[in-house]
């Protein structure tokens, strides 16, 4: 065969090839259109569609378009589409747990808090706001494994991946947030974080985890180091705003303790400024007389610039205070020896603090670094210690405080006792704030543990400056929040048959003697640090800047006076010729600005330092490639955490996360062992290099909810529409909790009732007698109102939500009864009787404040909202009861109430603001009976102003208040009667004689007023502890409409009251030979007359008559 | 990708499996082409690779597929370094081309195929390197691997066969055999089987790997590393031996160049049409030179071995970012001044003008230029005097340069790696201040 015949190959095998690559082709075809046909979400939606709609309804890929809720794809922002609901069909439907049924599992569950998001009422509707702006992921896929679920643990990451191909995909930069962290997001619009507190509207805390985070960080204070700045330059507002106020107070104390050129007014100006940091006013007034004086140039440079410091306005500065307390007087409470020791290890001293464990943290370091830290970080401590009490500013003890004068001083007839301060600590209400080991049940955390205090304050100076302390916390530390408690000599409660002149003690005394009577063991002597430590760290620090043989001539002769004036640093300390004692300050020095200190306390010369960690502003977005991990994975295949990752499931979720390099797991490891990241790098890092985070005190549950906050942090709300942006009165709302917060007063005060859900037969349920009532009393139910409170759900129950306040037992407890309903074995059924603060529609039937308590079974009580605040209140009740019950006053067990803290529910509507404002910057006693006073809080008049909008807004009154306006009444004012009040009141006018008849029924000491009321200089008989409000103060104190109602019903506005009803609202009206006319014209008169008592009065005085006397004499 | 041990076991060990199951099959083929000449020693001999091969996807089936030892594995990471690949390669190709009759053999071939698979099959069961090869960009550099052996294989069989039959006296085979080819049937058949198949294989691609898209890219944050498209790796591995205008502009404009050139240089009617070596020994090594071992190679360092901070990493190393490598970089000037004369650099005094400053710096930089000058002007006359003789007589002395510039340039970037590995050399001439780095 010649070459050009012949074919190369065969026809036949070539004709088999294709037909066999043909079909392979075709078969791949319809495994590509089939795998295309085949989309998980069909089945899911086909399920549904066949088992809760009717079928029929054809498939469809679900989609909310959402075109001002974009998502940053960082060259542009792109209109977000959420097709989540494709899968998740049921998620805005109720769904069967409504009815008690178990829910439908994933993907068809309803969102379990549809009265917040999803459904169409709420705050948050699907159709919205879609679902990715809360949970993240990509809402654009219709594939599980695509739309960047993440799982909450281990468990279900193994799930996933066997029953969806789950994998984890790097690539989306918005994963999914796992369920545990939910809440997070949250922040991006509600960056007040306050107005996710329960509210009326929502019971339900919408946030727990979230708020705990919050407040965790607040009272920890992760912001002296980590700045969480929450406003952009533009004024923009990025997300919670948590810095520290500007440090103006402590600068202008250090200019005054420093520059011994200022004058005497201008040092009292400056101590001005430190109780009022955030007034402008006086720090320009400052500024402005040191230049007239022309001093500037008479100042140090560190003068100067705090001046300067002093002049700088902020744009919107922070507001947080340091939560560690002052160190600018250390030396007058503290030695040497607690210091040492509770700078080394504050858990050693008190299990519970917040301060944080900064050194020892050496679980990561290994064979020489452990050693090496443990050698220096023993200097740094003593050098601290040594710095500390060598920069502290002298204080002037036992100087004279308001109120006490040496004359009262030597009224104090009885000595110091221990036992009388046990008790004063609980009565005084030290313990809504502070706990102590004593009284296991109070739980108040705004301030110390004060159990062994008398460790800590182990010299009679500290003792001293405790008692002055106490006198006046803010006369030592301006920006404490702890109040002065206004403790004043009291007399000793006198026996039956004891005579002669009262025996007066001294609380505070009792107090400092009970405090600093428990000490336990004393703290350890510590190791004074050997000189070669000591060279070794400086050399460590010096060697920053200078050559080893230069750092090592400094430490020998001292930096030379004419090298000491170039340097403005901490390297002063080191002006030859060198000491131990330099050296010591100088790595005080070093180490306060290394490790912080300052983030948290006032520490002399650190005014103008900045915070030392990374800013948190937007760490909820940063990225994971940012965050130094190490080899952090090897440590904890070590440490036994990787084996532990096996059995808990939380562990496991966070081993998961920094073995994927996320987040979540760098911030749970950071919080648990912050320095841990060093591991296996101390030895290329200097020691002064190491990571320095300081360990809290923090449970796991504790951490996550820090991490929850901290991840929520992202700076970057959507469009502005969809911030939340409350009214004025939500505003109010949110920035008075702030102020509430940050003083504790809802530790004594009950803000919010309790508020139980229950369930009942309507059928066998006892409605009240309908009494008689004033009209104007009578509450306000629709006929709907009272028709839906008949609803029954498909069991035949009707419910019914109540507010108020359980029946306590005389141990503070809520109250069991023995029901007439019985169980099956015979017993009786417990039963709760519960006040009502609010009207009610149960069964149909409108319910009163003041009126019978509702008795409910506990099988009826579905649901038990804890009221917001009282803690101390409750603490306290049962000491109140038994006080009053010993001092001979026979009260129900509720009226022990009226000795407590009162309940600020409905303020707004109960006092003048003006008073209030009053009031809460001094405090002035108004219920005689009450066992402890409200103490006086350094509040800024911009705090003020907020608790005053707060009680305004939350009693739905509005501001600014006018008497004759909010009142309803008509107050005594010339035009109402036709003359001058203060003119020569018509004998015969009816308005004056009426007056005067009111004055009769409340001067009656038999059976009105004047009973038991206080009124000007008279006193009505017995101990004060059965004394009533002084009713000359009722004008300037409450609002016209107020005491209308009081006076009507007291029960009806505050169930605990002993106040008897006067005018009874039907039969026969009293007193009518004092005042005469029905109850509703005797209320009317009375207040008038209480409203317009000043007015009164000066109407009863001539000045001219006077002036005519005084001329006869 | 952050998977933990037993799930990668678990995602590998299908794939594994029928990757095993399908070299058994393709052993088994070989059996049976075997067979059917009568071969009976290669039937046995690859009827039991094939039953080796069928125990491991039962192995990988059960869970348990064929690893390297984790010695073996250091070994291997401990071995490699940019230098070692790249000479080991150099060492590779030498070897192969020494004995190229030998490793023609189909089933020479066919063994080294066999190691390869099963090399290839042990590695894969290691995360790091499954992780780095099943990357689906990656996937194409893989599958380039495998197809560049057998096109390399293919092309050289065919050189050997016909440097035989000249040799021989007797004309190519190409020339002997091919003069006509029908269109129909063989070709269209040819051509709808290739374009079915492709079709096929892209399809089946495609439901089986992600598309390899990343996320949104972000101006704030490069990625770690930022690797090139797989075809411009290469040139991004360059950039480690010389300044980015010298490898990002220059270089590759003189490759297009040089390629566009070679038509013009090189009228050799020698080898047009057919496969040979012998024939064109020059051309041939000077492509398979540049092609394998400065193309491809950089591609699959780049792509392989190539990680985070641009470092080098074992096929078998995590890619961990933390790794540091100490790097020294030491110009030549410093050598010159430093080293050898044990002076400092000269240095440009202040207020000297444009001129005084550039002859500073050309004093400087002054060996660094002798040694330019030598390579490129002093080096192509003593070779056309000596290696490149014959070229210079038959090319003229146009053409001779260009050529040989050309040759001396490729030539430069093996020699300058060489230098970078050997003394930490970063650059000959080193004038920053007029962004020249050579």
């Amino acid at each position: 065969m010649r070459p050009s015949e012949r074919t190369h190959h065969n026809v036949k095998r070539l004709r088999a090839v294709f037909a066999v690559s043909t079909l392979v082709l075709l078969a791949v075809t319809v495994w590509m259109l089939a795998a295309d046909h085949r989309r998980e979400w069909k089945d899911y939606q086909r399920t549904y569609r066949d088992r809760v709609e009717s079928p029929g309804r054809p498939l469809e890929i679900e989609q909310i378009n959402l075109s001002e809720l974009t998502v940053d794809y960082h060259f542009c922002r792109v209109a977000r589409a959420d097709r989540c609901t494709t899968c998740h069909q049921g998620v805005a439907v109720g769904g069967p747990d409504a009815a008690g049924q178990p829910r439908w599992p994933q993907p068809w569950m309803s969102h379990p808090r549809l009265d917040l998001y999803v459904g169409p009422n709420s705050p948050h509707p699907m159709a919205d706001f879609g679902c990715t702006i809360c949970h993240d992921g990509q809402g654009s896929a219709t594939e599980f494994r695509f739309a960047s679920h993440s799982p909450n643990d281990m468990r279900q990451r193994s799930d996933w991946r066997k029953r969806h191909g789950w994998f984890r995909n790097d690539d989306w930069d918005y994963p999914m947030l796992a369920r545990r962290f939910a809440q997070s997001r949250c922040l991006q619009c509600h960056a007040d974080v306050t107005d996710l507190e329960p509210s009326r509207r929502f019971p339900d805390p919408p946030a727990p985890k979230l708020l705990a985070g919050y407040h965790l960080v607040r009272q920890h204070g992760c912001f002296g180091c980590h700045e969480i700045k929450g406003v952009a330059a533009s004024g923009e507002r990025l997300g919670p705003d948590m810095r520290l106020e500007p440090n103006c107070g402590a600068a202008a104390l250090q200019l005054a303790a420093t520059e011994s050129s200022l004058t005497e007014r201008q040092r009292t100006l400056a101590r001005r400024i430190a109780g009022r940091p955030d007034d402008p006013a006086l720090r320009r007034r400052l500024v402005e007389s040191i230049d007239a004086e022309e001093l500037r140039s008479r100042l140090s440079p560190r003068g100067m610039a705090l001046v300067d410091y002093l002049s700088a306005e902020a744009e919107a500065p922070g507001t947080m205070r340091k939560v560690g307390p002052s160190l600018r007087d250390v030396a007058a409470r503290l030695d040497r020896r607690f210091l040492v020791s509770w700078i080394g290890e504050p858990v050693g001293f008190r299990p519970e603090t917040r301060m944080p464990r900064l050194f020892g943290l050496d679980e990561h370091l290994e064979g020489p670094a452990r050693e090496r830290a443990s050698r220096l970080e023993a200097v740094e401590v003593e050098a601290l210690a040594e710095f500390l009490l060598d920069a502290s500013q002298p204080v002037k003890l036992e100087a004279g405080w308001p109120g006490q004068s040496a004359a009262v001083a030597r009224n104090v007839t009885e000595p110091p006792s221990a036992e009388r301060g046990r008790r004063l600590l609980l009565t005084q209400g030290c313990l809504a704030c502070h706990k102590h080991d004593d009284y296991p049940q109070a739980t108040g955390t705004q301030g110390p543990d004060l159990s062994r205090l008398g460790a800590k304050y182990a010299s009679d100076r500290a003792a001293r400056w405790l008692a002055d302390w106490l006198r006046d916390p803010a006369r030592h530390a301006p920006r404490t929040r702890m109040p002065n408690s206004l403790l004043e000599p009291t007399a000793l409660a006198r026996g039956a048959n004891e005579s002669g002149p009262s025996k007066m003690f001294d609380p505070v005394a009792d107090l400092v003697a009970y405090l600093l009577g428990s000490a336990g063991p004393p703290a350890e002597a510590s190791h004074e640090p050997s000189e070669a430590n000591l060279d070794e760290l400086i050399l460590a620090h010096l060697s920053k800047r200078y050559s080893r043989e230069q750092a090592e001539e400094i430490l020998r002769r001292g930096l030379s006076p004419e090298e000491g004036e170039a340097v403005l640093d901490d390297r002063r300390e080191l002006i030859g010729p060198m000491s131990r004692k330099k050296k010591l300050r100088y790595l005080g020095r070093r180490t306060i600005a290394k490790r912080g200190c300052y983030g948290c306390h006032d520490i002399p010369g650190f005014e103008l330092s900045r915070p030392i960690g990374p800013a948190l502003s937007d760490w909820g977005r940063k990225g994971p490639t940012l965050l130094a991990f190490g080899r952090i994975e090897e440590l904890l295949a070590e440490d036994g955490t990787a084996d532990r990752a096996e059995t808990d499931p939380d562990v496991g979720f966070y081993h998961d996360a920094i073995h994927g390099r996320r987040r979540e797991g760098f911030v749970w490891q950071k919080l648990r062992a912050p320095r841990s990241f060093d591991y296996g790098q101390a030895r290329e890092k200097g020691f002064n290099e190491w990571l320095r985070m300081g360990r809290f005190t923090l449970s796991p549950d504790e951490r996550e909810a820090v991490a929850t906050f901290v991840l929520g942090l992202v700076a970057g709300p959507p469009a502005s529409k969809y911030v939340y942006q409350p009214g004025a009165a939500g505003r109010a709302i949110v920035e008075g909790r702030k102020v509430l917060d940050r003083y504790a007063c809802a530790e004594c005060h009950v803000l919010e009732m309790d508020r139980w859900q229950f369930e009942y037969d309507p059928d066998r349920f006892e409605s009240p007698r309908p009494g008689d009532e004033f009209v104007f009393l009578q509450p306000q139910f629709s006929r709907e109102q009272l028709k839906a409170s008949m609803q029954t759900d498909l069991r035949g129950f009707a419910h019914a939500e109540v507010a108020g306040m359980p029946r306590l037992a005389p141990d503070g407890r809520p109250a069991v009864f023995e029901g007439d309903e019985e169980d099956t074995e015979g017993e009786p059924l417990p039963m709760h009787a519960f006040s009502l603060w609010q009207p009610a529609t149960i069964a149909g039937q409108p319910w009163t404040v003041g009126g019978a308590d509702v008795l409910l079974y506990d099988y009826q009580i579905r649901k038990q909202y804890a009221p917001w605040g009282g803690a101390a209140a409750r603490l306290l009740y049962p000491a109140a009861l038994a006080d009053a019950r010993a001092s001979g006053v026979n009260l129900f067990d509720q009226q022990a109430w009226g000795r407590l803290p009162p309940p600020l529910v409905g303020q707004g509507a109960k006092v003048r603001p003006d008073w209030l404002a009053d009031f809460l910057v001094d405090p002035q006693p108004i219920r005689p009976a009450a066992m402890l006073r409200m103490p006086k809080y350094t509040l800024s008049t911009d705090e003020v102003g907020k608790l005053i909008r707060f009680f305004a807004a939350r009693s739905r009154v509005r501001l600014p208040y006018t008497r004759l306006g909010a009142a309803g009444v008509s107050p005594v004012l010339p035009n109402r009667h036709g003359q001058d009040a203060r003119g020569t009141p018509g004998e015969n006018s009816g308005a004056t004689r009426r007056f005067d008849q009111a004055m009769r029924l409340i001067t009656d000491r038999k059976m009105f007023c004047a009973k038991c009321h206080v009124i000007g200089d008279y006193r009505p008989g017995g101990t004060a502890t059965k004394m009533a409000p002084d009713l000359e103060n009722v004008g300037r104190r409450l609002r016209g409409e107020y005491v209308r109602r009081w006076l009507a019903h007291p029960r009806a506005t505050l169930p605990y009251t002993p106040m008897p009803v006067n005018f009874p609202p039907s039969g026969d009206p009293l007193g009518q030979d004092l005042l005469p006319g029905s109850s509703t014209q005797q209320i009317e008169a009375v207040v008038e007359l209480l409203i317009g008592y000043d007015d009164y009065l000066r109407s009863r005085t001539s000045t001219r008559k006077r002036i005519e006397e005084t001329d006869h004499k | 990708m952050d998977l933990y041990g037993r799930e990668f076991l678990e995602t590998i060990v299908p794939f594994l499996t029928a990757y095993y199951a399908l070299a058994c099959a393709a052993n088994l083929g070989a059996v049976v082409y075997c067979a059917r000449r009568k071969r009976f020693f290669w039937t046995c001999v690859w009827l039991g690779v094939a039953v080796g091969f069928a125990v491991l996807a039962g192995r990988s089936w059960l869970g348990q597929p064929l690893m390297l030892s984790e010695a073996m594995k250091h070994s291997i990471d401990n071995w490699m370094s940019p230098a070692s690949v790249m000479v080991g390669f150099f060492i590779f190709l030498v070897v192969v081309y020494l004995g190229r009759a030998f490793f023609v053999r189909p089933a020479v071939a066919w063994t080294g195929l066999n190691a390869a698979l099963l090399f290839f099959g042990a590695s894969l069961a290691d995360p790091h390197f499954a992780r780095i090869v099943a990357k689906p960009d990656n996937v194409p550099i893989v599958a380039m691997v495998f197809l560049l052996g057998f096109f390399t294989w293919l092309g050289t069989a065919q050189a050997v066969q016909n440097d035989r039959r000249l040799a021989g006296g007797l004309p190519p085979r190409e020339k002997e055999f091919c003069d006509k080819v029908l269109a129909w049937p063989d070709v269209v058949y040819l051509e709808l089987i290739g374009l079915v198949v492709a079709t096929t294989v892209l399809i089946v691609w495609s439901l089986l790997l992600r598309a390899p898209l990343q996320g949104p890219a972000d101006p704030a944050l490069t990625p770690n590393p930022s690797k090139a498209p797989w075809y411009f790796v290469g040139l991004q591995e360059m950039l480690v031996y010389f300044d980015p205008w010298l490898s990002g502009v220059t270089l590759p404009v003189l490759i297009v160049l040089g390629l566009m050139a070679i038509p013009y240089l090189d009228f050799s009617p020698k080898g047009s049409g057919y496969y040979t070596i012998r024939q064109r020994r020059f051309a041939y090594l000077t492509f398979q030179f540049g092609f394998l071992q400065l193309w491809i190679l950089l591609i699959l360092i780049g792509t392989f071995m190539r990680g985070p901070n641009w470092g080098f990493f074992g096929l078998y190393e995590a890619r961990d970012p933390d790794t540091v490598v100490t790097l020294h970089n030491i110009k030549l000037s410093e050598y010159f001044w430093t080293v050898l004369l044990g002076r400092d650099l000269p240095q440009v005094a202040a207020g000297s003008g444009v001129l005084g400053e550039l002859a500073v710096i050309l004093w400087r930089e002054v060996a660094g230029l002798v040694l330019v000058v030598l390579y490129f002007v002093v080096l192509p006359i003593v070779l056309a005097k000596t290696v490149f003789r014959r070229f210079y007589r038959q090319m003229g002395k146009g053409r001779y340069t260009i050529m040989v510039l050309l040759f001396l340039m490729m030539i430069m970037l093996p020699v300058k790696m060489i230098l970078h590995w050997t003394l930490h050399l970063s650059y000959i001439v080193s004038i920053p201040e007029y962004l020249l780095n050579f």
